[in-house]
């Protein structure tokens, strides 16, 4: 600086001490005139700094400030647990675990006599071709790494021990080679290289599906080459007519195609319970296509389908679509009311066995979303922990839990909730953010806003330019593989050789004074609640 | 042809029973456990033997080659050579002799950049000298580093291939294993292979 400004006339050396100066003045005086905030009138200028702390806070607290375990929805260490996997193929930890093992939660029982590899019913035969990073220096303030070609161990299931869902139920069954799919995400609320780089890295990966998520089945779905499973939710996009009434042509032509293996009917979601809200500003030419609505104008779907509001009238929907799709259907629920549940497990056992629901996922009510309200997030339905062994106990109990295969979600992006999971009865287990998270999410959560930072959740073009397609696929397939070798890595020391083995007796809860129960116990005393 | 396969349940094996199957070679191996041995024929073993037995009598009868991968013992976990069984590899070969079997394909747990000292550690190279001296058709092979990459279908063979750079795939390694039983130039020949850019019938035509 000394050279230049020896140069400059002193008016403008001048200038650059009395220009700041000025600026705060004027500040001041705007502070202390405007009528919006008490602070800012009380305290011209200083209390400003009251907000843009408040408004780089999270930042802040994410980068510097909070502990491991800290951090919600997930912690730093469940997020860098996904960004490991799926960049670097990664899944060692050093020293020991940074959980508070004085917390209460469920444990998995690890057998005295794990199993050895080569006593695990697992399918190795075709390897995956895919990429990961490897570090080569690792400074202060830099890190080289390079990307490299490597092929994994994809970790399929057998194909006897394949999850079936519509199994002689319905023309064409979907098996599936492996017990985790992504959850609905729909073209829209993600943007077209997200939803691109999960199809091609869930295609890649195999053994596994896509949901569309209720917007529609979009291009950048189909463009991978993913198993999907389309949802239909009460706003009937993409399988309705103008009117706004679903239309039976258009679900045919979506059945027609061999990518689409499954529909699945969306009652509820676990972070809203209502329905889904799009702006008009959102709804271009393409979404519009996509979703059978109108260019240009806002939607509002209803919180309920709006001619389903009875048992009978939703297993003759579900039946119908079957029939004429002839592909299984299931229903996405989040569980609150459980005598609502006993009536449709009673109405399942008296309509017989080709009747209903092929599989019911149970969204927890941790369950992400796009855009929701707070009222509705925090404190609407059961957590899935609680939910799920309630849903597998009421079909027991009407003997109807052959019928039907459950799908879990609600925050089960590691091995280890995903495994307790399966131990409590799910068949299958579906992630939302966790895959969001793989291909490049940072959660800053403003998915609501189109103003993504990593270009996931936005369809603006320049935000999107930041997520390349070709690299995040990768973190995609890496991810997901990973989930399933931690999956084996856990049956094996559970005892079992495969994981579709998992049953209530390998988890125990332990509550925070050290006490343990089993599934059967707090399931109990769950449903205790309810008889009195 | 009816090629028996030793060491078939690491990740060099798993190659050498896929390619033998698309080949369409018959394919003998044995394995730990059932589980085990459904995943070998899974990968296209035509037979497979469950047996932890020591004994190798009788089970090469009919078997018109052998390939063995002294290097890829999964109980030893990944790449530990030092645990290799080079007495089963003894074992072996004597079965091979007295079956009359026509080719022996070898892999040996020595890498070409090994110090003479590690080489013989715990008699690891004792072998690949017993394979040339058996009287067999013999070929012996001793990789570079191998690592779980896609195949190239390209190599660099040679009596010694000095300091290689980088990673042979585990699925490049089967193949040269696959074709030597068969190419004639591979035969009663030992040779070190690396990463390059011959292809690999071609790489192994070379030696001559």
């Amino acid at each position: 600086m000394g050279k230049f400004s020896k140069h400059l006339p002193a008016a403008l050396k001048g200038s650059m001490m009395l220009a700041p100066l000025a600026y705060m003045a004027y500040l001041y005086q705007k502070d202390d005139s405007q009528k919006q905030h008490a602070i800012l009138r009380n305290f011209p200028l200083l209390g400003r700094v009251r907000y843009m702390t408040e408004s780089v806070g999270p930042e802040l607290r994410q980068y510097l400030f909070s502990a491991d375990n800290e951090g919600k929805p997930f912690s730093r260490l469940q997020f860098e647990n996904v960004t490991q996997a799926a960049k670097y193929n990664q899944r060692l930890i050093g020293f020991g675990s940074n959980q508070n093992f004085k917390e209460e939660g469920y444990f998995i029982r690890n057998s005295i006599f794990p199993r050895l590899d080569t006593e695990l019913r697992v399918d190795n035969t075709n390897k995956i071709n895919t990429y990961k990073y490897i570090i080569d220096k690792e400074g202060l303030m830099t890190r080289e790494e390079h990307r490299e070609e490597v092929q994994i161990d994809p970790y399929y299931l057998r194909d006897e021990d394949a999850v079936v869902l519509g199994e002689n139920r319905v023309r064409e069954p979907f098996r599936i080679k492996g017990q985790i799919g992504q959850a609905g995400m729909s073209y829209g609320a993600l943007g077209d290289h997200a939803i691109s780089a999960l199809s091609n890295g869930l295609a890649l990966a195999g053994g596994t599906w896509m949901n569309t998520g209720e917007g529609g089945l979009s291009d950048y779905h189909l463009n991978g080459g993913a198993d999907l499973i389309m949802q239909i939710g009460p706003g009937l996009f993409g399988v309705r007519t103008p009117a706004g009434e679903f239309s039976i042509d258009a679900f045919k032509e979506k059945a027609a195609i061999s990518q689409v293996k499954a529909f699945e009917v969306k009652l509820a979601q676990g972070a809203k319970t209502r329905g889904g809200h799009l702006e008009g500003n959102k709804v271009t030419e393409e979404i519009a296509r996509i979703r059978l609505i109108e260019p240009g104008k806002t939607v509002n779907s209803p919180n309920r389908f709006v001619e389903y509001d009875t048992f009978p009238k939703l297993f003759d929907f579900i039946d119908e679509l079957r029939e004429v799709g002839g592909k299984p259907v299931g229903i996405k629920i989040v569980v609150g009311d459980i005598d609502g549940l006993r009536e449709m497990a009673q109405y399942m056992k008296d309509r017989g066995s080709q009747s209903g629901p092929d599989f019911i996922s149970i969204d927890g009510g941790e369950g992400g979303t796009g855009a929701t309200y707070q009222e509705l997030a925090d404190s609407v339905g059961l957590p899935i922990m609680t939910a799920l062994p309630i849903v597998d106990e009421v079909l027991r109990d009407y003997g109807v839990r052959d019928q039907v295969k459950l799908i879990a979600s609600g925050k089960l992006i590691t091995p280890d909730k995903i495994a307790v999971a399966l131990a409590m009865g799910a068949d299958l287990v579906q992630i939302a953010r966790g895959f969001m998270i793989s291909v490049g999410c940072i959660m800053a959560e403003v998915c609501h806003k189109n103003t993504c930072p990593a270009g996931v959740a936005t369809t603006d073009k320049e935000l999107q330019d930041g997520l390349v397609v070709e690299e995040k696929m990768y973190r995609t397939t890496n991810y997901l593989v990973s989930l399933r070798a931690g999956l084996y890595n856990i049956a094996a020391a559970a005892g079992v050789d495969s994981p579709t083995k998992l049953e209530r007796k390998h988890i125990l809860f332990k509550d925070s004074n050290g006490r343990i129960s089993s599934v059967d116990s707090m399931l109990g005393k769950m449903t205790d609640a309810l008889q009195k | 042809m009816k090629v028996f396969v030793f060491g078939s349940g690491g990740a060099i094996g798993g190659h050498v029973l896929k390619q033998l199957a698309s080949r369409g070679d018959e394919a003998l191996t044995i394995a730990e456990t059932e589980i085990r041995a459904e995943e070998l024929e899974m990968l296209g073993a035509s037979e497979v033997i469950v047996s932890a037995e020591k004994d190798f009598s009788g089970l090469l009868a009919g078997c018109d080659a052998v390939i063995y991968i002294a290097r890829d013992n999964p109980i030893a976990g990944e790449n530990k050579n030092m645990l290799v069984d080079h007495r089963a590899a003894i074992r072996a070969v004597e079965e091979a002799v007295r079956q009359n079997i026509k080719r022996f394909v070898y892999l040996s747990p020595v890498r070409p950049d090994e110090s003479e000292e590690s080489k013989e550690t715990g008699a690891k190279d004792e072998p690949d000298e017993l394979i040339i001296q058996s009287g067999l058709v013999y070929t012996v092979i001793r990789p570079s580093k191998s690592e779980a990459k896609p195949g190239t279908g390209k190599i660099t063979a040679a009596l010694s291939v000095g300091e290689a750079n980088g990673e042979i795939p585990f699925e490049d390694v089967a193949a040269v294993l696959v074709e030597s039983i068969t190419n004639e130039a591979a035969a009663n020949r030992a040779f070190e292979i690396a990463p390059g850019t011959t292809e690999i019938r071609k790489a192994l035509q070379n030696l001559k």
